[in-house]
């Protein structure tokens, strides 16, 4: 036989892919409560009942064996411990020693599980990367445009959409890998999906007002179609497949859902097969009546003139009246008096055949209210949910679709901020943004009273921001909410990146480009000081110093130059031939760096041969107070080969004077060691006795150089005039 | 919450303490066995993997930079101060005195010399749970404070520089039943408000709430005015055996208890304020999931 005509109406991705019936899980996400018993509640206002659930997580192996008690085991010396990990809110936890061993009378002997750190986290599952990384593209977006300036709020279909189509797309890809690695994971992470899909396609069915043209009716049933999939479609093949259907026990129960769900199509398709392998004539015209009946229901999709579809819906209604009443109806078995229940298109009848909640709503849109407007849902709900919520437990999830319909925005976004981080987040984002949601009217009260710019929009981004730190390849998706989050948002960002590991060099400097690019002036300083010591350890000093700079920690600007200078000392060459270009290059104050510049520029003039202008330079070191005291002697010993040359005069008098004027200067201060520690060492022999030797040859090269500079002066302009 | 990996300690005896690095990609762990062990995260392989093991005067490739020796008795908590007060380290020992230290040079770390010292209470405490404890404040726009837990008062006080950089107590977060074992001074995060967490051998975990006093004109302990209004906004006692420790995460969000029921206690925050055990981690047997 065939099945031409869909069973499940409208067709959509989930159940062309066999959708899972919905499963919770509980570990999906730091704040998920998906547990089946979580947030059960009889009254949906009691919201404080939500804190009664906690997730409980059993350490393995148990550190705290079977039958004993935990006080006990306090008693050997023992208790439970954590530390957070920086950056991921992950914990590591540990038996801990209460007393140190010496301070407890009993000698402990400690198991493996006493010895164990276990590592805790809410991790993100790898398969839900994609839809991380998809959906903050879309939020970005959002972000960017202002709907109040570029073309009104037009443009939230445009996103909701987008919205929706991550999530579509994220579900397919599920469903194609539950075929093949049928693991938990994905099972929970598809009912996950499922839950937000139901969600937001039931906000956006509800809320927005350019849909409002479409009958809310018409829209549950569709989406009841969509979300719900407890109606088997296996049956419907089963019915259709049965040579004598109506004798199946399941027949009449089966179109009494469809029925309810609105699912009239596949009613009158499953009646027509029935009915043309029917020989009884009596139940035959039975079933033709209910075809027609059925046949004629007006729909609530189709556009009619003012008040035409009502009054074409109460003649429907008359004429289901009739139907049911009908002698005929009699011949269709006991089985039928729930579906005639639901035909006689009163409200009290149809709740008492519906299995759920939302069976009981689709079918009073549906038969009883067809052209309901938005604004008169919670009058239908009233009507409805009672029986619901005092027979049956209410999920989290049920109590987020009811406050969907029930049109509060506010206790939705409250609902959802529960559910899911992800939910809240993007929902109250779509919401806030285009107008269907005022969110400041639940700010919240600490920050509001004290004027910081934030609210509560804020606070679930940035919750949500948290719940994406326990994955570091995630870093600049989670600073990219936080810098959307206002004040307490960039505070929270400024603290939080300074943690993200720096581990290559690229990522460094991607971090640091995101902390310029948003002024995150005291990261910069941070993670610049950071790059600094790594760079400064790997003998990278030009960097070092660029950054040390930058993170205004000057003392180790001085630190690096004076290993570069010790290091010279020590092999009598620099090491940052290559590297002092960039030095060079340096915008800075720093009179440590302008000092190595110069010094670094002495050293090449004079491998140069410029001696003339190397010995210029040594003596602006020396008089203009660039040269920290401590290398004087350095700059001095280092003269002596210019003094010495014997081809040319290169210090004029004043500039010897200088010279001697500054050796003087160190010989005569109280701290005369001190500038004369890098004085060269000599191995053997007393530590004066070479100071001195070393001294007097420079005191006589000094004194040789200024005779020569009166007899033979060095033609150099400003010598001239100091000579005049 | 779930258990991401584990691995073994490898001590002879029971541990007594674990940290991590400022990055998370590093841990050390200290035991009654008298040594340290360095352990190194694989990225790659998501394993933590022993980097070191040393006893305290070993020298190996770490090696103890300075020792402070100014003490009078059992040094019972030390904590570094926050990034922009430099390297500076706050000390509190069974004598009942706070004594900062600074780092001369950052980069030798070889001289620390005491630039503060102050008492925390009305002398010495010679009980044997007379457990000092103490914590930074982190907030950059304030002057310098810590919450010190001062052993046989059964209090947490705030101390504050005062303008002539005295170091003086300013608030005390009373309320508790017991010593307090621990504080936790939460990261500021650009709140206009404050948050200290306690841990107590009553078995209470509580949360005060210090914001900055607008009304002025009450005189405490030489102020010109009181500094805060303190409230305390959570008081709970669901481990209901003594609480050890309280730590915040990085971002002040999320709060960890622990005690001697063997369960370590995560708190966060609602949108409207209220504090909620969020997820228990315990070391009993049992099934993984929801629980009342």
């Amino acid at each position: 036989m065939s099945t031409g005509i869909p069973l499940i109406q409208p067709s959509n991705t989930a159940l062309t892919l066999n959708a899972t019936a919905a499963k919770r899980s509980i570990f999906s996400a730091p704040t998920v409560d998906l547990n089946p018993n979580h947030g059960m509640v009889h009254d949906m206002d009691r919201d404080q009942n939500d804190e009664e659930y906690v997730a409980i997580l059993h350490l393995d192996p148990s550190p705290i064996k079977k039958g004993v008690s935990a006080d006990s085991w306090a008693k050997t010396n023992r208790t439970l411990r954590s530390t957070f990990r920086p950056t991921t809110n992950e914990i590591a936890v540990y038996v801990a020693g209460r007393k140190a061993a010496e301070e407890f009378p009993t000698k402990q002997k400690s198991s493996v599980e006493d010895n164990t750190i276990f590592l805790c986290q809410a991790a993100i599952p790898k398969s839900r990367i994609p839809f991380i990384e998809q959906t903050f593209k879309v939020f970005l977006d959002i972000a960017s445009k202002n709907p109040y300036k570029t073309g009104g709020t037009s443009g939230y279909k445009h996103h909701l959409e987008r919205y929706n189509k991550t999530i579509e797309e994220h579900l397919a890809h599920l469903y194609v890998v539950s075929k093949t690695n049928d693991t938990l994971e994905i099972e929970q992470e598809t009912t996950l999906m499922e839950s937000f899909s139901a969600v937001w396609q039931l906000a956006e069915a509800v809320f927005l007002k350019s849909d409002r043209n479409r009958p809310i009716a018409f829209m549950f049933n569709e989406w009841l179609a969509t979300h719900d999939t407890s109606q088997d479609q296996e049956l419907g093949k089963t019915l259709l497949a049965d040579s004598s259907k109506l004798t199946h026990p399941d027949f009449w129960s089966y179109i009494r859902r469809c029925l309810l769900r609105g699912m009239i199509e596949s009613v009158i398709f499953i009646l027509e097969q029935t009915l043309n392998d029917e020989e009884d004539e009596q139940v035959a015209k039975a079933l033709e009546d209910l075809v027609r009946v059925l046949k004629d229901i007006p729909s609530s999709e189709k556009t009619f003139p003012p008040g035409e579809f009502h009054s074409r819906h109460m003649n429907w209604k008359e004429e289901c009246k009739k139907f049911t009443q009908s002698k005929h109806v009699k011949h269709l078995g006991k089985g039928a008096k729930d579906v005639m229940k639901v035909l006689s298109c009163e409200a009290e009848e149809i709740i008492d055949v519906s299995d759920c909640w939302e069976e009981a709503v689709s079918g009073t849109f549906l038969f009883v209210h067809p052209d309901c407007e938005r604004e008169n849902i919670g009058q239908i709900l009233e009507t409805c949910l009672p029986p619901f919520l005092e027979s049956t437990d209410v999920t989290l999830l049920d109590r987020i679709k009811i406050a969907i319909l029930q049109m509060d925005d506010v206790k939705t976004v409250r609902l959802c901020g529960e559910f899911h981080p992800w939910l809240v987040a993007h929902l109250s984002t779509v919401l806030q943004q285009y107008g269907y949601l005022d969110m400041s009217v639940i700010d919240l009260q600490d920050i509001a009273t004290q004027g910081w710019d934030s609210n509560i929009h804020d606070f679930f981004v940035i919750s949500y921001a948290q719940s994406l730190m326990s994955n570091l390849s995630l870093w600049e998706i989670v600073a990219g909410y936080l810098i959307r989050c206002g004040h307490t948002g960039r505070s929270t960002l400024s603290e939080w990146i300074c943690h993200v590991p720096l581990n290559s060099s690229k990522k460094a400097h991607k971090v640091l480009k995101f902390c310029e690019e948003n002024d995150l002036k005291d990261s910069l300083r941070s993670i610049n000081r950071v790059m600094a010591v790594e760079e400064e350890k790997r003998g990278e000093y030009a960097q070092a110093i660029q950054h040390f700079i930058v993170s205004k920690d000057l003392d180790r600007v001085a630190k690096v130059v004076d290993n570069l200078v010790l290091g010279y000392l020590e092999r009598g060459q620099f090491d940052l031939d290559d590297a002092l270009a960039s030095i060079e290059a340096l915008d800075t104050t720093s009179t440590h760096v302008q000092f190595l510049r110069s010094y670094a520029g002495f050293h090449r003039d004079y491998k140069n041969g410029k001696l003339a202008k190397a010995g210029e330079t040594l003596v602006k070191l020396l008089s203009n107070g660039t040269a920290p005291k401590k290398y004087w002697i350095v700059l001095l010993l280092d003269a002596l080969p210019l003094l010495e040359n014997k081809q040319q005069v290169i210090f004029g008098s004043s500039d010897t004077f200088v010279l001697m004027q500054s050796l003087e200067e160190l010989v005569g201060s109280q701290y005369k060691s001190e500038y004369l520690q890098l004085l060269p060492q000599s191995s053997s022999g007393s530590t004066s006795t070479v100071e001195d030797a070393q001294l007097d040859v420079l005191r006589l090269s000094l004194t040789r150089n200024l005779a020569r500079s009166f007899v033979h002066p060095p033609h150099r302009p400003d010598e001239d005039i100091l000579m005049t | 919450m779930n258990q991401v990996t584990k691995f073994d300690g490898t001590h002879e005896d029971l541990i007594h303490d674990v940290a991590f690095n400022y990055y998370g990609n590093r841990l050390a762990t200290c035991s009654s066995d008298q040594k340290i062990k360095i352990w190194d995260y694989n990225e790659g392989e998501g394993i933590w993997e022993s980097s070191i093991s040393f006893k305290a005067n070993a020298v190996k490739k770490w090696t103890p930079v300075a020792t402070l020796r100014d003490g009078n008795g059992t040094v019972q908590d030390v904590e570094f101060a926050p990034n922009h007060l430099g390297l500076r380290l706050a000390i509190v020992a069974a004598d009942g005195l706070v004594k900062i230290y600074e780092a001369m040079d950052v980069t030798s770390l070889a001289h620390w010399t005491m630039i503060d010292s102050f008492p925390v209470g009305e002398g010495p405490s010679k009980d044997e749970e007379g457990n000092h404890c103490l914590s930074w404040s982190t907030s950059k726009f304030t002057s310098q404070m810590m919450v010190v837990g001062c052993a046989k008062d059964h209090v947490a006080k705030i101390f504050r520089q005062d303008h002539n950089n005295k170091w003086q107590a300013c608030e005390v977060l009373g309320g508790h039943g017991g010593v307090v074992h621990d504080v936790s001074w939460a990261p500021n995060m650009g709140r206009s408000y404050n948050l200290i967490a306690t841990a107590c051998k009553d078995g209470h975990v509580r949360i005060f709430k210090l914001t900055d006093d607008s009304q002025g004109g009450a005189l405490t302990g030489g102020w010109s005015r009181k500094m805060f209004n303190v409230t305390c906004i959570a008081d709970f006692a669901d481990h209901n055996a003594e609480v050890w420790r309280v730590e915040w995460n990085v971002t002040g969000t999320i709060l960890s208890s622990s005690g001697d029921d063997g369960k370590v206690r995560l708190w966060k925050a609602t949108y409207t304020g209220d504090w909620k055990c969020m997820s228990v981690v315990s070391a009993e047997e049992g099934p993984n999931g929801f629980q009342r």
